[in-house]
């Protein structure tokens, strides 16, 4: 290196200490990199906290189904869970650039700005890691939906830091960008989501048309749509069942019963193979059912009740009367609907809402009809319910009262620990048929099921001795009132989608069922609207005269069942409140004994978790 | 959208003409509203073949310029997209798959296309078939297992002996001796596999004997021999269904001017028309009483071995005690024994028609396509979950 020796200083000749001049050189260079790294390194920790965020955010918007207004309510149900005061922290320890103090000054090249970017890096970290792991019951799905909206929020933040930039501002503010997006990730969630409102409709459009062709490809095939506020999913499983002992039939899986679930069935599974299409029509507003009629454009329909559900989004009853009836209305003339004869919010739709040139079936428990375990409800029918191999008799008998009308009537019901036993009577131009059934299903929900299947299947034209297979072979859905025989207890797994009738049910089968102690382990409904309080008071009230201890899951959320307990001078000693549902299994393995009967009714999603 | 079919025929076979035959028919018989033909063309080397020129029977005459013309495939499974595959084998540059099946029509008679070989094949390929399953196939493919099986089930069969070729050439006084003494000439000599009648010599002495075993014994590496039935009747007879619901067809009773109906009865009368264009008399001359027996045996039968789709089941009448035999059973009967079903209103196009929808049907069973969520919550739960 070729550095001068000598230099004039004031008008003097001084030397230089080269060896000195070198080492400061040097020490700033150094000192200079090190603040950088470090600079470099807080703003990736900054940055992996807010991926981690996002993470977070992304996974309770698809809970919300990707729907904005759902995750706003979400974020306004949860504030706890979706702002924490913690977030702010690495902010803080910007707090002397902001400020301007002389200490952190550019000029100054003092220590203290590279400690103060080491602490924001080591504070975004400890977030990460010091954030509680809670388990997820309904895991993060990275689908490339979530994939693209990563890609939509990585875009938005280059963007702004894009801009600081262009405008060549102070590094610490990048930082301060970066420490402040955190807290705001729902922010980022939401404005991610609406920028790819134009992307995800070209997609979903793509999708759409592309299972129309395939549909428009297949003319053989029949397509079944089943829809109502109750046991549409059940239902479902019912039909496929039975019609299977015939024909190759699909069904959408799990509870997919919105367009784009019914699109992915089509795509994915959906074969020339098939003769039947069973599709589940959800509705969580008015034309959803629509929707889904005009992509699969159903031959036959089930509508099995109507009740007072996702009330949130349909204001009022009437509202989901009009939606159900959807499905009767896209039902073509040489078709025909398979109704809930005993539903009265049916009966009363089908003179509004009805499709006048379409076939009718109707289905329902003659009055009276059901009876207690073991208990036999008609002496007479002792002999053909113990027959093991089906027997269809010829019979004129008088029909009970309200089942006069309907075309399928279940009578003679039987409940045992081996399930139900029951017999059909079809009525056609002016004559009566009876059929005797049996099945491990339990509930009256079930029967009503079933009884829909039944009434498809005979109008189809399958023969008697099929259907009796059908209905024999089948087992409760996953989460639907399925017994799960433990070690030395039993467990009823109800767990999903609890509703007024459907505990009521639940509540009904814990009655019947054999068993030591009977347990109810639920943490109440929800979605229930300006209802929920009473309805879930009214439910504890039920619970408190069939169960002998009840675990209570969420303090806040099952606050009216707390009241609902008190008010039925439930001893406080029989029930425990819980924090979530791990925690409730955790205290049954204290208190269960042999033989015990446990009914888990209703499990919540994470988004709810308190 | 057609259901494509895969029609597989030819194979290493002695029957490999007859099922080229079989199998080009059923591809033409086919409902073509409701499918479409992929033929798949097993050469007697055992290489797979497609193309639309293998459905042209006359193609066949110049072999090399057809399979120049075909297009030799491999068949893969592609598990992500739950399809059976038809790929250009050597693969190309470009791996584009040639078509896919959606079910299968094996029209193989014979060892591996009838004997079970192939069923597993499809059942690895986990893809929908027509005709028996694995273990029906097997059975019904070695005459001896054959016996064994039906003979403890109380059905009727002619006693038998049977041997091993490679005790033969050890053993053979012995063998003779035994044949001798427990059956006696005159007797029937049979290799225990192998569909058609090729290989089947009757004797009347030791020198006999000794040539037909030599014969038989270059087919198959099991021998039967069986005693005579001299005042003979043969009638065949039909099943079509499954496990569920099975129905027997008219009895055929085919024409034959030697003692035993000869591969050249069989087929080549009229080469075109493979088992239909073979002299039978449908019905066949027997009383109603006789014809009942055999239907009822035949069901019978059908549902013990578990079979499905549509088979024949060879009898033979002892005409001095009208006593019944089961003789023999195809699993895969020539021409897929149509012509014993068009009496009854069924088409040969109907037949294939049940044949696939059972096929897809019981796939559909087996594999009991429910879908359901994965949650191990109660799992972890039950073992007292830790947070």
């Amino acid at each position: 290196m070729n550095l001068p020796r000598y230099g004039i200083v004031n008008g003097t000749v001084i030397q230089y200490d080269i060896k000195m001049y070198l080492w400061k050189v040097k020490l700033t260079e150094v000192k200079r990199l090190f603040g950088q790294i470090i600079f470099v390194a807080a703003l990736l920790a900054g940055l992996s906290f807010l991926v981690f965020k996002l993470n977070y955010h992304f996974h309770m918007l698809q809970l919300n189904s990707y729907m904005n207004g759902r995750y706003l309510l979400w974020l306004r149900r949860n504030p706890g869970k979706a702002f924490r005061l913690a977030d702010f922290l690495p902010l803080f320890f910007l707090l002397p650039f902001v400020l301007r103090l002389p200490a952190v000054d550019a000029e100054s090249a003092g220590i203290l700005p590279v400690v103060l970017y080491a602490a924001f890096g080591a504070a975004s970290l400890g977030l990460i890691l010091l954030r509680e792991k809670t388990k997820a019951k309904k895991q993060f799905k990275y689908t490339a939906r979530v994939k693209r909206l990563f890609t939509a929020a990585a875009f938005l933040c280059l963007l702004l830091l894009g801009v600081l930039w262009q405008l060549r501002a102070e590094p610490f503010l990048f930082l301060l960008l970066v420490g402040f997006l955190p807290p705001f990730a729902p922010g980022l969630v939401f404005l991610s989501n609406i920028l790819l409102i134009p992307v995800e409709k070209a997609i979903n459009y793509y999708y759409y048309r592309d299972a129309q062709k395939k549909l428009q490809a297949m003319p053989r095939l029949k397509v079944i749509g089943i829809t109502g506020s109750y046991g549409k999913t059940s239902t479902k499983h019912i039909v496929q069942k039975i019609l299977s002992q015939k024909y190759n039939v699909l069904m959408t899986p799990g509870s997919y019963n919105t367009t784009m679930g019914v699109i992915l069935t089509i795509r994915q599974s959906l074969s020339p193979l098939h003769d039947f299409f069973i599709t589940e029509m959800g509705a969580k507003k008015p034309g959803d059912i629509t929707e889904i009629c005009q992509l699969v454009k159903p031959a036959y329909g089930i509508l099995t009740s109507i009740g007072p559900q996702h009330l949130e989004t349909f204001q009022t009853l009437e509202n989901v009367q009009k939606t159900k009836f959807e499905l009767i209305r896209a039902l073509p003339p040489a078709g025909f609907a398979v109704v809930n004869g005993d539903d009265a919010l049916i009966a009363e739709g089908m003179e509004r809402y009805g499709n006048k040139e379409l076939r009718y079936i109707s289905y329902g428990i003659a009055e009276g009809e059901i009876a207690g375990a073991g208990a036999t409800a008609d002496a007479s029918v002792g002999a053909a319910a113990d027959a093991e191999e089906p027997c269809g008799t010829a019979k004129t008998a008088p029909a009970e009262k309200r089942a006069q009308q309907v075309q399928f009537s279940a009578k003679k019901i039987r409940y045992s620990e081996n399930g139900t036993e029951f017999t059909v009577v079809r009525r056609e131009a002016g004559e009566e048929q009876e059929y005797s059934f049996r099945t491990g299903l339990l509930g009256q929900h079930n029967l009503y099921n079933i009884l829909a299947g039944i009434s498809l299947a005979f109008t189809l034209g399958m023969d008697y001795k099929a259907i009796y297979a059908g209905v024999k072979d089948l087992t409760p859905i996953e989460h639907r009132l399925q017994i799960k025989r433990q070690h030395d207890y039993v467990l009823i797994d109800d767990a999903y989608n609890a509703n007024p009738v459907g505990t009521r049910m639940a509540l009904e089968v814990l009655r019947l069922i054999s068993g030591n102690k009977k347990i109810l382990i639920t943490p109440g409904m929800i979605e229930l609207g300006s209802q929920e309080y009473e309805l879930n008071k009214a439910f504890a009230r039920q619970a408190a005269e069939v169960c002998d201890y009840i675990l209570l899951v969420g303090e806040k959320r099952t606050q009216p069942l707390q009241d609902g307990l008190r008010e039925a001078n439930y001893p406080p000693e029989k029930y425990t409140v819980v924090k979530d549902i791990f925690t409730a299994f955790a205290h049954l393995e204290k208190i269960r004994e042999k033989n015990d009967v446990v009914l888990i009714e209703n499990d919540l999603t994470d988004d709810y978790n308190e | 959208m057609k259901i494509k079919v895969g029609v597989f025929f030819g194979g290493k076979s002695t029957e490999h003409e007859v099922s080229v035959i079989s199998g080009i028919q059923a591809a033409h018989s086919l409902d073509k509203e409701k499918y479409e033909a992929v033929p798949v063309y097993v050469t007697k080397q055992g290489t797979f073949y497609t193309g639309a020129e293998l459905l042209d029977i006359t193609e066949y005459k110049d072999m090399e310029a057809l399979l120049h013309k075909a297009t030799p495939v491999a068949i893969i499974r592609d598990q992500e997209q739950n399809k059976v595959f038809l790929y250009k084998y050597p693969f190309g540059l470009f791996k584009k798959p040639l078509a896919y099946l959606d079910v299968i029509l094996p029209v193989m008679h014979g060892n591996l296309g009838e004997n079970g070989a192939f069923q597993g094949f499809f059942e690895v390929l986990d893809i929908p078939y027509a005709e028996c399953g694995v273990l029906p196939s097997a059975v019904g493919m070695d005459k001896v297992i054959t016996k064994y099986v039906l003979r403890s089930a109380g059905i009727p069969v002619i006693d038998w002996y049977s041997f091993y070729g490679h005790d033969w050439l050890t053993d053979e006084t012995r063998l003779i001796e035994e044949m001798e003494e427990q059956i006696g000439y005159p007797l029937i000599v049979k290799p225990a596999t192998g569909g058609s009648s090729i290989g089947i010599s009757i004797v009347h002495n030791r020198q006999e004997l000794k040539d037909g075993v030599e014969l038989a014994r270059s087919m198959a590496e099991k021998i039967i021999v069986e005693k005579l039935v001299q005042n003979i009747k043969e009638v065949n007879c039909s099943v079509l269904g499954d496990s569920e619901d099975a129905e027997a067809s008219v009895c055929e009773e085919p024409v034959s001017s030697k003692d035993i109906l000869s591969f050249d009865d069989k087929y080549s009368n009229n080469s075109t028309k493979g088992m239909s264009g073979a002299k039978r008399k449908i019905p066949a001359d027997i009383s109603a009483e006789m014809a009942g027996v055999i239907q009822d045996l035949s069901r019978i039968v059908f549902n013990l071995l578990g079979c499905k789709g549509v088979i024949r089941i060879d009898y033979i009448i002892d005409q001095d005690t009208n006593q019944v035999y089961l003789n023999e059973l195809n699993t895969i009967p020539g021409s897929l024994a149509f012509y014993l079903w068009e009496n009854s209103e069924l088409t040969y196009a109907g037949l294939l028609d049940q044949l696939l929808t059972m096929a897809i049907r019981h796939h559909q069973k087996a594999n009991a396509l429910t879908y359901s969520y994965e949650n191990n919550l109660f799992n972890s739960g039950i073992q007292g979950f830790k947070k």
